[in-house]
């Protein structure tokens, strides 16, 4: 094998390579394992769910590479939601409660990336402090739940569905994906991304307008949330105050199972897009197996555990390589 | 014990009317029962004595029998405040008993009674014992004269209710019980029994019609919601020894792992396993004919994610039900591409009614002229 093939192999032992080499086998796995997994009403419900992390989770990735992070993802989708059933409950559209939860997940997430470039606050600290404003004002707000939502509302969930058969989510989630690879590879902004991640002062030397680059990262997500809330939210006719909190670790998971460093800086949406994948197959694949669902939490940590452990094998490997005498 | 069988002739105001008849006979009995209990609790109580000036023992058992102006002197000038603690804020069931407690307060004022109603819970997806807990000690000491807990888990919340028993509060449970020395009364508003024989009757009926039966035997599923739920649990395991029981050995849990549910209080996650759950039924050995969701939330999961589904399981080869608010499942139940088709609950405004008024007046209480929403 001379160099270059060896450097092709290399460039191919990514984290996502990994990652897509443990997803086929799982699926493998529940081919012969899970009887009836491969239904197709069982793929289409847990398409369903794919679709609504990835696309928080797009949004979270851009958040995680400036090496920032986002906790309150879960109760801003809450809040979304609600915004959301409460344009539906007037009998509006679809084509109007989409765009309008959108703008407002992007002014409310904007609101945070002014929190920590503005007043420098860990983003930690942050997002903390809005998870609690947001969860505190709902029930202020609404009394607990919205529900009896007309059919105008649930018409995403229920009857839209593309060729018949794919949840009409998959056409947003398509859409966000496909926008969101090109995004990250080719544009300008992806390239600052990084390089805040990596290493802020160095960007902000190279003439990055670091603070307006993450408070745009944080409006994008914002709006990116704002589908998945949609998604959420129009699954029945009640929409709670509690609809997504808790939701924000799931985001996140999926972004470092897809072996975006939390450190920032590295990491790539393919990767999340796998990871998602992933963690959506967790629990409907423990039911068909038989399985208790008290199980299913431990498995999911069990797998992020191994997938962090293992790229920090990677990066220490590396590291090494490069710092060897001669290394590259 | 009647059950609400909502079904779409149900909706019709006919049998609306013979329905609360029948109700009314139901709680007039119940209130019967429970004067019983109070009576005896009345004699040990002293939070009511030390509420007012008057001597004791003998007022109090006179306000049982005696018409409702005595009461009124008994209670003059005090306020009465009740808190209620449900197990959940913010839910079609839990909203019932909310507005059910308001109006009986809003009554109770209307007959001269300086009441005061505190009504608060944990939201939804934190309806923990920890939370429940926070609330009750707050109301013990802002000083109430009574609570009324939908518990959300029975052993953990006893200590803080035998606190506030202490404190000389009055606790009441109802919904799902606490532990029986840890409050005053427990309002069961519908035997465990009695729900779990609703259910399996009316869907082995539902089953019979569309085909199964003892030769064609099916396989069925439960949501429950969390494995701590006293209520929710005693349904569950009553069900279970009911499809042990000739009449209905032919429904049969394969594997209670998989096919018993328990998504949490998380609506989303109660939400995607109902997806599953559905993606599991149709016909065939292999799969499940029938499912129980019984908890307010899982019920109506079970229609929404039937009408989300892509390749739906026939509508003839499924059952669907589960105990809920008529409210939570008429768009379901009239949807006829839909399998789910009825629900059973008891009348949670009423319950709600009753367990309010308990501390006063009781003449009032077992008249037939209970008003009703």
């Amino acid at each position: 094998m001379d160099n270059s093939q060896k450097k092709n192999l290399k460039k191919l032992m990514t984290t996502e390579f990994y990652l897509l080499l443990f997803l086929i086998l799982v699926l493998l796995f529940l081919a012969v394992f899970a009887k009836g997994f491969y239904d197709l009403s069982n793929l289409m419900n847990l398409l369903n769910r794919f679709n609504y992390v990835l696309i928080a989770a797009v949004g979270m990735n851009m958040i995680i590479i400036t090496s920032n992070i986002d906790v309150s993802a879960g109760a801003l989708v809450s809040v979304l939601c609600i915004i959301a059933a409460s344009l539906g409950k007037q009998g509006l559209p679809i084509g109007v409660f989409l765009p309008v939860t959108m703008a407002a997940g992007a002014v409310l997430s904007m609101i945070n990336g002014l929190f920590i470039t503005k007043l420098h606050i860990p983003a930690i600290v942050a997002t903390l402090a809005t998870t609690q404003l947001f969860q505190g004002v709902l029930p202020l707000a609404v009394n607990g739940s919205i529900y009896d939502l007309p059919a105008t509302f649930t018409w995403l969930a229920y009857d839209a569905k593309l060729f018949g058969i794919f949840p009409a989510s998959t056409v947003l989630m398509l859409v966000v994906i496909v926008t969101g690879l090109l995004f990250m590879k080719y544009s300008k902004f992806s390239k600052k991304l990084y390089a805040i991640g990596n290493n802020k002062n160095g960007a902000r030397l190279a003439g990055v307008n670091v603070d307006r680059t993450i408070v745009i990262a944080y409006t994008i997500a914002g709006a990116l949330y704002g589908i998945t809330a949609v998604i959420i939210g129009t699954a029945s006719q009640r929409v709670t105050t509690t609809m997504a909190n808790g939701k924000e670790m799931t985001f996140i998971a999926a972004v470092v199972l897809g072996g975006t460093s939390t450190a920032g800086g590295s990491g790539k949406l393919i990767g999340t897009v796998i990871g998602a994948f992933i963690l959506s197959l967790v629990s409907p694949a423990i039911n068909y197996l038989g399985i208790s669902p008290d199980w299913s939490d431990a498995i999911m940590g069990g797998i992020i555990i191994l997938s962090v452990v293992a790229s920090a094998v990677n990066i220490k490997k590396k590291r090494r390589i490069s710092a060897a005498p001669g290394g590259r | 014990m009647k059950y609400l069988r909502v079904s779409p002739y149900a909706l019709e105001k006919r049998h609306m009317e013979e329905r609360r008849e029948d109700m009314k006979k139901r709680i007039t009995a119940l209130f019967a029962a429970g004067i019983l209990v109070v009576g005896t609790l009345a004699g040990c109580g002293k939070a009511k004595d030390t509420d007012t000036s008057a001597p004791a023992p003998a007022q109090t058992t006179k306000d049982e029998q005696s018409a409702a102006p005595a009461d009124q002197k008994d209670t003059q000038g005090k306020k009465i405040k009740i808190a209620v603690l449900p197990k959940m804020k913010g839910e079609n069931y839990w909203d019932a008993c909310q507005v059910g407690a308001e109006d009986a307060a809003k009554e109770l004022k209307d007959a001269g009674y300086d009441v005061e109603l505190l009504y608060d819970g944990p939201p939804q997806d934190q309806a923990t014992n920890q939370k429940q807990v926070d609330l009750l000690e707050g109301w013990i000491a802002q000083g109430v004269d009574a609570v009324a807990v939908g518990c959300v888990d029975a052993s953990a919340i006893s200590p803080t209710l035998k606190k506030a028993q202490e404190k000389g509060i009055k606790i009441v449970t109802f919904d799902s019980d606490s532990e029986p020395d840890a409050r005053d009364l427990f309002i069961n508003q519908a035997s465990y029994e009695g729900v779990a024989k609703a259910l399996v009757e009316n869907a082995a009926a539902e089953l019979k019609e569309k085909g199964y039966g003892p030769e064609n035997p099916v396989n069925i599923a439960i949501m429950g919601q969390t494995k701590t739920d006293t209520n929710v649990e005693a349904w569950n395991s009553n069900i279970q020894e009911l499809i042990k029981t000739d009449e209905y050995n032919w429904m049969k849990l394969q594997n209670p792992d998989s096919d018993i549910y328990y998504p949490g209080a998380d609506e989303v996650e109660t939400q995607t396993q109902a997806g599953t759950l559905i993606s599991r039924m149709g016909e065939g050995a292999d799969k499940i004919q029938c499912a129980f969701g019984i908890t307010s939330m899982t019920a109506p999961a079970l229609g929404s994610q039937y009408e989300a589904s892509t390749n739906k399981p026939p509508v003839d080869k499924i059952v669907l039900t589960g105990v809920a608010t008529p409210n939570a499942l008429k768009s379901y139940i009239l949807n006829e591409q839909n399998p789910l088709k009825f629900g059973v609950l008891w009348n949670t405004m009423d319950l709600a009614i009753w367990r309010c008024r308990r501390r006063t007046s009781w003449r009032q209480e077992i008249s037939p002229q209970i008003p009703r929403r």
